[in-house]
């Protein structure tokens, strides 16, 4: 017995029954089911607007990131840590980036890239757990289960504005689903890389063992709802798997990405956009920001890594004709203390700035935070970061902000 | 036939919720008891197995022990535990009561916390929280040792009310913050990582907690919040979801909440409630829980009796999605429907390969490709599996043999299974 392709009418059939679990159908499964009952023929899924999230892992050092050579104060705090005026990427009258972000100052130049200045929120919180959840769930004051991103899709899958059938909504480059994904009707595909996302079988069984798999979760005896879970995750995982295959098998970079991890999980996205999976979020993490000690090379190696990374597909999407449809965005769940702590390193604070890449308008959004006006020793926010999540959710997105956060926030003048 | 009516099938029900499944011999051995027997014989706490204790002394002389050792070295003592329960209830409380690296940056500590989680498994919860309060990963981890007198750090009394005890909305900020004041004066000796007591930095005035006005030590909190309303609920709907459903009903929350009241968080009389309860029992309860990582590992390592796990058991466990010793966050890990997505779908695939091709699968060898998937779906599956399981198995061993060798790709199906995700 040989695992045959599912016929349509099945396709049709188990959608509705995927819908009956209260789950979205998966994804390729689904596509295919749609333009099965439209044409018949490979439906070309729509060229959405999608959103590419960068978490900054640890906490960014915002004041080494966006520099205020301008300010004496900036020298006299950061007496060992300060970015040289000389060494500094100039981008406005007493404001540099840092020296590694010399793609990124590119695209400044160029106005692909908005940074907003000073973003924060009331009484913030310094533990890195507890911070990074309040920026994953967009929810500093109460203890929330769902993600500001999971709530997003939420409301389009099962909100007034219902998802297209055969979208797959969101894809996490990452082992484990991120707390801004969580939700409660959606499921979000975590791939941390084509090449691991697939059944390891011995070389010269791999296709026996590849059909028997999928003669086995391609099942419909009747089972429990958990039964019918695993069965569906796994009918989306193989028909997920196959479909990377063949995008990875016909996805040409255009441009060389640096050999790093983050560039790599870049790459990866630049594929699945090439793809057009119908995706409309993608989340990505770079880590290792946390520099109580020995700041300077550890900040200077991973500002290289996001600004080479981010230039290199900010090229490679438009090579591809995709950069006027992806916005990608940086956050770090807290900046750090202005004043440098004595082992070379700085220590958690608050208030940071935020990169806001591709169809922007380009330029600065805000004032940089004042030096000398502080709360307990760090920056005061000037920008809610729910403002910008407002922004992206109404004129990125084109969902309400309500469907998504607690309270009304001004949207910000960095999209069209 | 239902399942309250049929003993092997029931009995094996409970060695996999109660503890990490068995061989058929092992739930031949348990049906011999009774459920109720078989029950008792899960609620005898036992030392940890010898061969552990001897690798752990070892390990936990190395002020840097590294997490792989210690990971494995856990899941290996579940697949050999002599009481199974006591080692799900430790991974229970693991999970309830985290602490982790890498704030934990001393691993020892942390097997020390695991420790105390075993030997309170059939203890007394309020007993336990007393003393995970004192504990030094703990104090660590929610930053207990760093508060004073003078600086009250809130961490611990605010995780302590909303994840360990009450729950959001049944406690004030003000409860909080009076709390933190009597957990002050807690910290860890520099020398040796024990938790000292240092009088100078312990807030010894007047605190007002629910109402409450007295001078507080961190004691009389734990005894405070055991008295609340919301406490017996609380600890209901934790050991419901972990060991019965996903969803239980309000009234089963309640029923249970009375239990706990009724035998003061004693855990042991209250287990033993919990799984003689006709919910456990039900039709519907049959694997109807998506196995946790640690539990497909360890109930897969059992089945192919490897009793020593390798290190690079921890690299598998983190693709499947749940490092001990370091959850994700200050609230452990969300399981229940978290657990299966693709990509951990994949990595429980390609975990169990690795882990198949150490096994000596000789015991399941020969005959014809018939009977030899019976054996498959009887070992792995205790008899369970679909019609088409059966005939995706029967193939492949049609094809490659009954031998070792042919053996190899068949239990991976079976291990790979919807149904061998389930508990």
């Amino acid at each position: 017995m040989a695992y045959s392709t599912i016929g349509r009418r099945e396709l049709l059939r188990r959608g509705a029954l995927f819908v009956a679990l209260g789950l979205t159908a998966p994804t390729f499964v689904a596509r295919t089911a749609a333009a099965a009952a439209e044409s018949g023929s490979s439906a070309q899924v729509g060229r959405a607007r999608t959103l590419v999230v960068v978490q900054l892992a640890g906490g960014n050092d915002g004041l080494n990131t966006v520099v205020p050579i301008g300010d004496d104060t900036y020298y006299k705090v950061r007496p060992t840590l300060a970015i040289p005026r000389q060494d500094a990427l100039q981008i406005a009258d007493g404001l540099a980036l840092h020296p590694s972000l010399a793609g990124l100052r590119d695209l400044f130049v160029g106005g692909q890239l908005s940074i907003v200045q000073g973003v924060g929120y009331p009484n913030p919180n310094r533990s890195h757990f507890r911070a990074m959840d309040i920026w994953q769930t967009a929810a500093p004051d109460r203890y929330e289960q769902t993600g500001w991103l999971g709530r997003y899709l939420d409301a389009q899958c099962c909100g007034a504005q219902p998802l297209p059938p055969g979208e797959s909504p969101a894809i996490a480059l990452a082992d484990a689903t991120p707390r801004a994904f969580w939700n409660e009707h959606v499921l979000v595909p975590s791939i941390p890389d084509i090449e691991h996302f697939q059944l390891e079988a011995d070389p010269a069984d791999h296709d026996r063992t590849l059909g028997a798999f999928r003669m086995v979760y391609d099942d419909d005896e009747a089972a429990s709802m958990y039964e019918m879970l695993v069965r569906k995750v796994g009918v989306d995982a193989f028909e997920t798997s196959a479909e990377l295959k063949r995008i990875a098998a016909s996805y040409k970079p255009a441009v060389q990405y640096p050999q790093s991890p983050f560039a790599k999980s870049l790459q990866t996205i630049a594929q699945l956009l090439d793809a057009d999976l119908g995706t409309r979020v993608f989340y990505v993490s770079l880590g290792g920001f946390d520099t109580h000690a020995n700041q300077k090379n550890t900040q200077a190696r991973l500002l290289k890594e996001l600004g080479d990374g981010l230039a290199a597909f900010q090229r490679d999407l438009a090579a591809h004709g995709r950069d006027g449809d992806v916005l990608t965005m940086t956050f770090s769940e807290f900046g750090r203390r202005v004043a440098e702590n004595a082992s070379g390193g700085t220590d958690h604070g608050a208030a940071e700035p935020m990169f806001l890449l591709g169809p922007t308008r380009g330029g600065l959004v805000g004032d940089h935070p004042s030096l000398t006006d502080l709360l307990a020793g760090d920056l005061k926010f000037g920008i809610d970061f729910r403002s910008v999540y407002a922004t992206i959710l109404e004129k990125w997105l084109g969902t309400p902000q309500s469907a998504v956060l607690d309270g009304s926030y001004p949207t910000l003048g960095f999209l069209g | 036939m239902a399942l309250r009516d049929d003993p092997r099938r029931r009995v094996a029900h409970l060695l996999r919720r109660a503890g990490f499944g068995g061989t058929p011999a092992e739930i031949d051995d348990y049906t011999q008891l009774g459920f109720e027997g078989a029950l008792d014989k899960l609620l005898t706490p036992a030392p940890v197995d010898a061969g552990v204790a001897d690798a752990l002394k070892g390990m936990l002389d190395d002020p840097d022990v590294k997490l792989p050792a210690l990971q494995s070295t856990w899941v290996g003592q579940m697949v050999t535990a002599p009481s199974p329960l006591q080692e799900k209830m430790t991974l229970f409380l693991h999970g309830l009561l985290t602490s982790g690296a890498p704030k934990v940056r001393e691993h020892g500590m942390l097997w020390r916390q695991n420790e105390l989680f075993r030997q309170y498994a059939f203890g007394n919860y309020r007993d336990l929280l007393k003393a995970v309060g004192r504990d030094p990963a703990m104090l660590v981890w929610l930053d207990g040792a760093n508060s004073h007198k003078a600086h009250p750090n809130e961490n611990y009394a605010r995780e302590l009310m909303e994840l360990f005890s009450l729950g959001i909305g049944n406690y004030t900020e003000q409860d909080v913050q009076e709390a933190a004041r009597a957990f002050t004066g807690w910290t860890i000796d520099r020398l040796t990582g024990e938790a000292v007591f240092n009088r100078r930095q312990f807030d010894p005035g007047p605190k007002t907690i629910f109402g409450q006005t007295g001078t507080f030590d961190d004691h009389d909190v734990v005894d405070l919040i055991t008295k609340q309303d919301a406490a017996p609920g609380f600890l209901a709907g934790k050991l419901l979801r972990f060991f019965v459903t996903d969803t239980p009903d309000q009234s089963l929350v309640d029923r249970f909440a009375g239990v706990i009241r009724r035998n003061d968080f004693e855990l042991k009389p209250i287990l033993r409630e919990l799984f003689l309860a006709d919910e456990f029992s039900a039709d519907g309860a049959y694997r109807a829980k998506i196995k946790s990582p640690t539990e497909f590992a360890a109930g897969l390592l059992k089945h192919l009796g490897v009793a020593r796990p390798g290190d690079g058991l921890s690299g598998l466990m983190h693709r499947m999605g749940q490092d001990l010793f370091a959850p994700p966050n200050v609230a452990g890990w969300p399981g229940g429907k978290s657990w299966i997505s693709t990509s951990t779908l994949f990595a429980r695939f390609n975990a169990a390969r690795a882990v198949i091709a150490r096994a000596n699968l000789q015991p399941l060898a020969g005959g014809s490709a018939a009977e030899a998937a019976d054996r498959l779906l009887y070992h792995f599956l205790d008899g369970d599996g679909t019609a088409r399981l059966r005939a995706a198995v029967t193939d492949w061993l049609t094809a490659k043999g009954t031998g070792p060798a042919g053996l190899k790709g068949a239990v991976h199906l079976v291990v790979g299974s919807p149904t061998y995700q389930l508990n």
